[in-house]
């Protein structure tokens, strides 16, 4: 690792390593603003993932948000020609009000959005860099797929007001809660009606050969992959293919995304779009307690002069090594090894 | 399993009963039982290890990845709506999430309805959906208390053999829910853990629940 690269904190280096990796499949940066219109997501408030937006008053009085979500933005300035599709990549922060705490929140997030004429290919490359993703930053790590069709067809036996429990129940992997709803709404048991699945339908085969293409492209991408139907996620948003990605040491998914044509039909576009976010803050924290804050901890007496303490110093960096020049040593640091200047800048000791 | 399988188990008697399961289903660990201030026990050998905490925090541990397994009462799960993953009802902890009133009541639909608990997401849900208004007293304890100084109307609290109802002169009027423990899973962990987990789930569901 190089020196600049080894000074990086893992949610810095992180955007840069993804950058490299989507530019080589012609993804193009998508610099955007902070801030957005209030009323652009209010309009589109169920195709948000947290309900919390950030509203302010800016100069002219008009009332305005701090950005919550990139996709949205992004779908909005996108206009792809026919058979066209745009593909780019972003990182930027955005800024939500926490469910748990009721306190503001900014979020770093990086992805990848492909919006127009969306086939396969398209949703196969955009999971094997998902897949891609994961691997660039952790050794360890998971890519669960789903696709929301085989959801559907699973719940198809339900009458529509037992759906959205039943499709908590299966996002909890809720085998008992999911059995407590069939019986409640006289459906069969769950397991003869999961072997009556309609699987000779078009939708669910196309739903099935979707999710096998999508898979086999991904584990070209070095993480490991999982067919997952837990991963519902929110089907107002999404409607095919679904993914989330793990990493060993992260608590919580640190990649989401899917194919989300509903929110382009929302916004009056001709076109699908699929994609994912990382989320930067989630990343597995590298403890290096061994650590050292500089290599060399050169301390001077007052009066010494500035000149010589400079040029010791820098004598030192030009053999590589990382110098903190202090008049005494700062509580709790750590160094490999201590210089002691004089009065007049000479070394004195070791 | 080539890592520990941390799991944190809720202190008290039924942190105690969920405990002599999971050691019958082959996950049990010495010292756990015993009466000391050790809140951390291990077995390397099946790799498990456990931890007690405070009930209503073992949801926190878990969604939060300090813990990969926990116990955790129903009424925690939908009070506090972790995103966790809830593999399976242990059937043990048994009760149900109720509303009582004192034996007098008469509900008067054109008032406000003023609610005592200590769950106040579960009981403005339950009241939402009847389309009532309510008002929330949100109280931390002694909740049979609030009807009867006239604090509220009614309460919405967890009520197993209604005995503590009968002796203040409360008397039951609906279910909201019913609950018991629930084996839950932190999702993150879920993926990597996916065998020792299943063993666990397995292990489990063999095992009766102690009468």
């Amino acid at each position: 690792m190089t020196e600049w690269a080894a000074a990086l904190q893992p949610e810095e280096r992180a955007p840069l390593e993804l950058r490299a990796l989507y530019r080589q499949y012609g993804y193009t940066y998508y610099k955007m603003s902070r801030f957005e219109e209030y009323d652009f997501y209010a309009r589109n408030r169920d195709f948000l993932v947290s309900e919390g937006v950030i509203p302010f008053t800016d100069t002219t009085g008009r009332l305005m948000a701090l950005k919550p979500d990139v996709t949205l933005s992004i779908v909005k300035g996108c206009r792809p020609g026919k058979g066209e599709v745009t593909r780019c990549f972003y990182h930027e922060n955005v800024y939500r009000v926490s469910d748990l705490s009721q306190t503001y929140r900014e979020i770093p997030q990086a992805g990848v959005e492909a919006i127009g004429e969306i086939d396969r290919a398209v949703r196969c490359e955009v999971a094997l860099l998902a897949a891609k993703s994961l691997r660039a930053l952790s050794n360890s790590c998971v890519l669960t797929l789903s696709h929301l069709d085989v959801a559907a067809a699973l719940l198809e036996p339900l009458p529509a007001p037992a759906r959205a429990p039943a499709l908590a129940c299966l996002s909890q992997k809720n085998a008992h809660g999911l059995t407590e709803i069939c019986k409640q709404w006289g459906a069969a048991e769950v397991l003869p009606a999961l072997r009556e699945l309609p699987c000779q339908t078009p939708a669910f085969s196309l739903a099935a050969e979707e999710l096998a293409a999508a898979a086999e492209a991904a584990a070209a991408g070095g993480a490991e992959v999982a067919i997952d139907f837990s991963l519902v996620q929110s089907g107002r948003y999404y409607n095919g293919l679904v993914l989330e990605g793990f990493m060993k040491g992260a608590p919580a998914r640190v990649l989401s995304g899917g194919q989300y044509d509903p929110l382009l039909r929302r916004l009056g576009k001709q076109a699908g779009g699929v994609g994912f976010a990382v989320y930067l803050d989630r990343l597995p924290v590298e403890s290096d307690p061994a650590e050292e804050d500089a290599d060399v901890l050169l301390l001077y007496p007052a009066g010494a002069p500035a000149d010589r303490v400079l040029a010791v110093a820098e004598r030192l960096r030009a053999q590589g090594k990382r110098v903190a020049a202090c008049k005494a040593a700062p509580a709790g640091g750590r160094y490999r090894e201590q210089i002691i200047l004089d009065q007049n800048g000479e070394v004195t000791g070791a | 399993m080539s890592e520990f399988l941390h799991i944190a188990l809720p202190k008290g008697r039924l942190g105690e009963r969920v405990y002599r399961r999971f050691a019958a289903a082959g996950f049990a660990c010495p010292g756990v039982l015993e009466d000391t201030r050790r809140l951390i026990f291990e077995n390397a050998e099946q790799k498990v290890r456990y931890f007690w905490v405070k009930p209503s925090d073992v949801a926190i541990y878990v969604e939060r990845g300090a813990a990969d397994l926990g116990v955790a009462g129903k009424d925690i799960l939908l009070e506090y709506r972790p995103d966790v993953l809830e593999l399976l009802d242990l059937q043990t902890g048994c009760c149900r999430m109720a509303v009582a009133a004192r034996q007098d009541f008469r509900d008067r639909p054109e008032r406000t309805l003023r609610v005592a608990t200590k769950f106040p997401r579960i009981a403005g849900d339950y009241y939402r959906s009847l389309g009532r208004d309510i008002d929330i007293i949100r109280l931390n304890g002694s909740i049979e208390l609030a009807p009867l100084l006239g604090l509220s109307d009614v309460i919405v609290d967890l009520v197993e053999t209604g005995a503590t109802l009968r002796e203040n002169h409360l008397t039951e009027l609906e279910t909201v829910a019913p609950v018991s423990a629930r084996l839950i899973a932190n999702r993150a962990s879920f993926p990597f853990h996916r065998a020792a987990i299943t063993a666990v789930m397995e292990g489990l569901r063999q095992q009766p629940e102690e009468a």
